[in-house]
């Protein structure tokens, strides 16, 4: 049952309301105050405890790592190590995809290797972190292969799957008017195979990054020598929870402005077809 | 590929068989057998990785030794109360995002925060806070997991249909009957599809609160072979691992998911459940 279960990502009914504003709530005076109420309350919660309950060298007050970042973003450590880590994800995940999608395309077009490859991209998929972390850390030391490798790992799952069911769920009816009308294989492939692929890619770009990012990070903390992964583990190391915390709020920061802007840019430009479903 | 090998050896072989080996188990079989080979083959190329051979022994020692039993037992009991947990904490957010607009605006954006910040920074946060012990385990399992469970319940509480709430309001349902009858069936579902990333994920964050801070239970297992260097044995137990999480998936929340949805249709399909479903965010 497992195997029929990957439903697809557009009607997904918990996606339905996801970053795509629908123009008038854009602008939603109210939203937006309660969403900045929202982070405005965990940190009143926050500075309660750390004024109140536990000593600062326990749990910091967000000023205090507010400061810790504003530091960190003026001696530009901040950008170096982001820069660093999003460059061996971005390499992990081009690498993933040009392994994973083939073998997505091979799995949507036939049945033996759909059953081939589906069970070993599951449990793939299902490994816990850690073993990728130290999995790299044995077989590459200490430095910038082992992050990427694990990338690629969680990556070729995500982009496998999901294409092999864009391809499944490619019309037949309409590859075979194509071959009716004389088109030729490239001309199908781009016209009809790619548009219908490319809501499944995105979702394995999506949720795939969102892993790798995670994944990325912890294999920087076990054998990194540069990367946010890596400075968590050096603050951890020195038992600065304040500097610990920092890092946390730029990874925070980061998904956010990837989630916000950047994804459901490329969301709206991508299905712009689509007319505002 | 040498995928192609134990199917041409069978060409004579009455073609039951052949029909098996091109059929679904036979695929499987076959990656499985081709996964075994590379695995062999990697161990005689390199000598970082032991093969599957030495990987059983050691997994039979650790067995026999009675060390499987004691620390997969701790660790049990930390994730089953870290996960009952996360279950309670995050249907009660998941139906508050769900159902009111006000803490959906309030909570939803810390809610996705939440799904972001990876769980290793939960782990070292909470062994430094509370040091090793049982607190710091099932606070990363917490952690880690409530807000997939949060995000999918609140999925599923968009999902009741409008009509069905303004009708049990006119009708002055009770909270009580209307939390029974209307709003969990339609959740159970969603939940379901939650608990199966809440455990990934709370499994993951288990593992390594245990690695950097326990004294006892698989994790801490796992390192101490990893820092004895002795590769064998911290293989085993990463197969432990990833036995664990595939069983549990398969067994377990595979018939939840079943009968969470036996009220549905066939046609219907079940939410996202699967690889392709990450997260929901």
């Amino acid at each position: 049952m497992a195997t029929t279960n990957l439903a697809r990502p557009r009607k997904a009914p918990a996606s339905a309301k996801s970053v795509r504003p629908n123009g008038k709530s854009r602008f939603d005076i109210r939203r937006v105050g309660l969403v900045i109420a929202g982070y405005v309350l965990l940190l009143a919660v926050w500075s309660f405890f750390s004024t109140y309950y536990f000593n600062p060298y326990i749990l910091p007050t967000p000023l205090a790592v507010a400061e810790e970042m504003w530091s960190l973003v003026k001696d530009g450590t901040a950008f170096v190590q982001f820069g660093a880590s999003i460059g061996k994800i971005t390499a992990g995940f081009v690498i993933g995809a040009l392994i994973g999608a083939p073998i997505g395309l091979l799995m949507g077009r036939s049945t033996y290797w759909k059953n081939f490859f589906q069970q070993p991209l599951l449990v793939l998929g299902n490994v816990p972190g850690l073993t990728y972390a130290v999995f790299a850390l044995i077989l590459f030391g200490i430095g910038a292969v082992g992050p990427v490798v694990a990338v690629t790992l969680v990556a070729i799952p995500y982009v496998a799957l999901n294409v092999a069911q864009g391809v499944e769920e490619v019309d037949p009816h309409l590859v075979h008017m194509s071959g009716v009308y004389g088109r030729n294989r490239r001309e199908i492939a781009w016209s009809v195979f790619l548009p219908s692929i490319m809501p499944y890619l995105f979702a394995a770009l999506r949720y795939g990054f969102a892993m790798a990012w995670k994944v990325e990070a912890l294999t920087e903390v076990f054998g990194g020598r540069s990367g946010i992964g890596f400075m968590i583990r050096a603050e951890y190391q020195e038992f600065s929870v304040t500097g610990v915390l920092a890092w946390t709020g730029f990874f925070v920061l980061f998904i956010l402005i990837v989630e916000r802007v950047f994804l459901a840019q490329i969301e709206n430009r991508i299905f712009a077809w689509r007319g505002g479903r | 590929m040498s995928t192609t090998i134990p199917r041409e050896s069978d060409t004579q072989e009455p073609s039951s068989l052949k029909n098996w080996l091109v059929g679904p188990t036979g695929a499987a079989a076959t990656a499985a057998v081709v996964f075994l080979l590379i695995w062999q083959f990697s161990d005689l190329v390199g000598d970082r990785i032991p093969g599957p051979i030495a990987t059983v022994q050691a997994a039979l020692e650790e067995v026999g030794r009675g060390e499987f039993m004691l620390n997969f037992l701790i660790s049990m009991q930390r994730f089953g109360i870290g996960i009952a947990l996360a279950i309670v904490i995050g249907t009660a957010l998941g139906l508050a995002i769900g159902a009111s607009r006000f803490l959906n605006d309030l909570l939803g954006d810390l809610n996705l925060v939440g799904l972001a910040i990876p769980a290793v920074i939960w782990a070292l946060l909470c062994v430094m806070w509370f040091g090793f012990g049982n607190t710091a385990p099932i606070l990363t399992i917490v952690l880690s997991a409530v807000p997939f469970i949060a995000v999918n319940v609140a999925a599923g509480a968009r999902s009741i249909p409008p009509q069905l709430r303004a009708m049990s309001e006119s009708f002055d349902v009770p909270f009580r009957r209307r939390l029974r009858h209307v709003m969990l069936p339609a959740v159970s579902g969603y939940l379901v599809a939650g608990i199966r990333f809440a455990v990934m994920s709370g499994w993951n964050g288990l593992l390594l609160s245990e690695w950097f801070g326990a004294s006892d239970g698989v994790g801490h297992r796992a390192r101490y072979w990893y820092d004895a260097n002795q590769m064998p044995g911290f293989i085993a137990w990463i197969a432990f691992f990833i036995l664990f999480m595939v069983l549990t998936d398969r067994l377990l929340l595979e018939r939840m998911s079943r009968h969470a949805f036996r009220w549905r249709t066939t046609s219907t399909k079940a939410p996202r459940v699967g690889l392709t479903t990450k997260a929901a965010v």
